[in-house]
């Protein structure tokens, strides 16, 4: 195979482009800060395109259901409406910076109207039913089996009351003092605990960064060789 | 009047996309697969609009006015990424990947190193472990949390060492403390549960006021999406008896 | 069938139709229950209140609409309404492309639009609108504002908006009031910004659930403060006396809904510790 189609040519890319992004942070070496901008402007335009891979995948996925419909079967026009749905609010959005001449294609009326009554309305739902499961979970799932859970269900009993704006008034006058409560658990144990999360979990960023700059770590690059 | 038809409008169109998504709680139902598809193609198109304006403001224009050249380069690494889809080129799909990944990696490495690992030490370290104020004097309360804090950060970083075999003296001594680490994550993902019903319930609370904004809306869609999904429901019964 | 069996199977839709019913009554009639404020809400309105006048401050509207419409939007609207009180400059953007189109709508809140018309776009304020790239956007950014930002939201190129012509990086900047749902939010502006200007100050609007992991970044120093979700929005609408019936109704609903949780739980264990003693019992 020839060397420019072998993984070892992107991960030298990769290498230099973190070795330049890192040496521009900590060495006040003009040249390098200006290669560096330079190089970041071009990523965030280099990342938009990332998006059509996400578009054509979702139409080829949704094409083929269609394709394999069986008789009877309804499903499939799901499937076609997504697809529809797709092209013509991409069509509408890219009409909406032809004609308003801005980068936003919010600044059009009709696609900022789907916005607002269609994007906003799915996406606050979708992630609002979480709030049923909680519910339910509270009910049926969330049981002190161990010390442990006895533990953290107290502590989540005790911060839900302190996060209830009136939570803390059924304590009548010792109010103030369930509140002292609460702002201590979340000032001491969770903060200690989130503390040495941060801490281990920023090692192991950094570890992870080694691994793929020193072409350990390939799964970003795909498949084969 | 225009506007408020367009507004009348758009009650119906987010109480329908809404009530589809909730109905789900329900019953597996048409609405919900009607409004999770729509979800799915107007979250993608939204993105790739809002991508599209802004190659084409920050890197096309500067090239058709003849202000800044330099932008083909970006604009013909980007649109090496539809190679993601060819069997023979895919290795030519790697090359922006890497200077994402490159450019991404470095800068959050430099910045993980100061912000997220030394200033959360420094800040551990720099706690004062006697606390006196000028004009109190010894602070009990204060101190005492302070050494708390000491210990729980370390017997929460202890918790994750398991290089060290526990049968050694240090190892029997990690062990202890990550003992006290593991009470200390306990309270801390119990404050972290109690935090996330608050996020939850308010997520549902926003959705639910805009659904008041307009009963007809909301209780009419409401009985129909109930219906019918109920129908729905007792069909498949019908369908699997029968089969 | 013993009574805690059967609540044990009970069917899980009537849990959500008492969930359904628990939260719609204080939003149909306010309750007006009482509410106390916390200290990491004082200090987060004392720090908007110290601006010196003439301060640059970057609002960066790194939200998602499902987190606008549940918590962040009363955070950033009441963050602007402040802002907009005081003799500084703001630049708003973000990082997120769902946040962009929404800091339009934060501006069409009356108690902000009431301010705005004391100020003029491109003097005291600017929308930057979306900036894409996530983390290295904002290091970008960060660099050289002229480099990364080619125009605002409306295609005016920042050499037509005369407040920017003295903020080129972020050592031009003095604060930096983050609403954020999640990634990129606060924790990569520490990595990109605050590292690079260590005199930049850090106010965050944060989801619930985002809190426990930003308290370390409080008591660091890091931020100065944080908004506690929707608990913190309500705290700081009543600091600054910017209350409606809507958010009266808001924080009557949050107090049931928590209330109905917690219920949920004792009754729920109770069951468990009772079925567990029934079988004890039985062995």
């Amino acid at each position: 195979m020839s060397f420019y189609r072998k993984k070892e040519l992107p991960i030298a890319i990769t290498a230099l482009c973190a070795v330049l992004a890192i040496f521009a942070t900590y060495f006040k070496v003009p040249e390098a800060k200006a290669a560096s901008t330079t190089v970041q402007t071009w990523m965030l335009v280099i990342v938009n395109f990332a998006v059509t891979v996400g578009f054509v995948m979702v139409i080829r996925m949704h094409k083929k259901r269609i394709d394999k419909r069986k008789p009877g079967e309804k499903s499939w026009m799901f499937s076609a409406w997504l697809i529809a749905v797709l092209i013509v609010y991409a069509l509408l959005g890219i009409y909406g910076v032809e004609s308003t001449r801005t980068g936003a294609p919010t600044n059009d009326p009709s696609f900022n109207w789907v916005y607002n009554n269609a994007v906003v309305a799915l996406d606050s739902a979708m992630y609002s039913l979480l709030a049923f499961f909680i519910a339910s979970a509270s009910f049926r799932a969330f049981k002190a089996r161990t010390k442990e859970a006895g533990v953290l269900l107290i502590s989540a009993a005790i911060t839900m009351l302190y996060n209830a704006p009136a939570g803390s008034t059924i304590f009548g006058p010792l109010a103030p003092n369930f509140n002292s409560l609460g702002e201590w658990i979340l000032n001491v144990p969770n903060m200690a605990g989130f503390r040495g999360i941060t801490i281990g979990a920023a090692v192991g960023a950094i570890s992870l960064g080694i691994r793929v700059l020193t072409g350990r770590e390939r799964g970003y690059l795909g498949a084969g060789e | 009047m225009a506007a408020d038809l367009a507004t009348m409008i758009g009650i119906y169109v987010y109480a329908l996309f809404a009530l589809g998504a909730y109905s789900f709680t329900y019953k597996d139902n048409s609405f919900f697969r009607f409004a999770e598809h729509t979800y799915v193609a107007l979250s993608i198109s939204y993105n790739a609009a809002v991508s599209y304006g802004y190659i084409r403001f920050t890197a096309v224009q500067p090239i058709l006015t003849g202000k800044d050249m330099t932008f083909i380069i970006p604009l013909l690494i980007g649109a090496l990424f539809i190679f993601f889809f060819s069997k023979k080129y895919f290795w030519l799909y790697r090359f922006p990947i890497s200077i994402v990944t490159g450019t991404g990696m470095g800068l959050a490495m430099s910045g993980t190193i100061s912000a997220q690992f030394l200033d959360q030490v420094i800040a551990t370290v720099r706690m004062p472990l006697y606390v006196v104020d000028k004009i109190l004097g010894f602070q009990a309360m204060d101190t005492l949390n302070n050494w708390l804090i000491l210990i729980m950060v370390l017997g929460t970083l202890a918790y994750f060492f398991f290089s060290i075999p526990p049968e050694t003296a240090l190892g029997a001594a990690t062990s202890k403390l990550g003992l006290i680490g593991r009470w200390t994550m306990m309270i801390a993902f119990g404050s972290a549960f109690g935090n996330t019903v608050m996020t939850r319930m308010n997520l549902f609370i926003g959705v639910y006021k805009n659904l008041l904004r307009d009963y007809t809306s909301f209780l009419g869609l409401a009985a129909l999406i109930l219906i019918v999904a109920t129908l729905e429901g007792q069909r498949a019964k019908k369908a699997e008896q029968k089969a | 069938m013993s009574f805690w069996k059967k609540l044990e199977a009970v069917d899980v839709r009537i849990i959500y139709l008492i969930l359904w019913i628990a939260i719609g009554i204080p939003l149909l009639t306010p309750l007006y229950l009482p509410l106390s404020i916390s200290p990491d809400t004082v200090l987060y309105y004392k720090a908007i209140e110290a601006l010196p006048a003439g301060s640059v401050v970057v609002l960066g509207m790194d939200v998602s609409p499902a987190g606008y419409g549940g918590e962040l939007g009363p955070q950033a609207r009441a963050t602007t309404y402040h802002l907009f009180t005081k003799p500084v400059k703001v630049i708003f953007l973000s990082f997120w492309e769902t946040g962009a189109p929404l800091i339009q709508d934060v501006w069409k809140n009356q108690f902000v639009a009431g301010e705005l018309k004391n100020k003029k776009y491109g003097e005291d304020y600017v929308n930057l609108h979306w900036i894409p790239g996530s983390e290295t956007g904002m290091a970008a950014f960060a660099e050289d504002i002229w480099k990364t930002v080619a125009a605002d939201y409306k295609g005016t190129k920042l050499a037509d908006l005369p407040m920017m012509a003295k903020i080129k990086s972020i050592n031009d900047i003095t604060m930096l009031i983050v609403i954020e749902t999640g990634t990129p939010g606060g924790p990569e502006y520490l990595r990109q910004w605050q590292a690079r200007n260590r005199n930049l100050k850090m106010l965050i609007g944060s989801l619930g659930v985002s809190v426990p992991g930003n308290i370390p970044y409080v008591a660091s120093g890091q931020y100065i403060s944080l908004l506690r979700g929707g608990r913190g929005a309500t705290e700081y609408q009543r600091i600054l006396n910017i209350v409606t019936p809507t958010d009266v109704q808001s924080a009557d609903a949050m107090t049931m809904s928590h209330v109905v949780v917690l219920v949920f739980l004792l009754v729920g264990n109770i069951g468990y510790l009772a079925l567990k003693g029934q079988k004890g019992g039985k062995k």
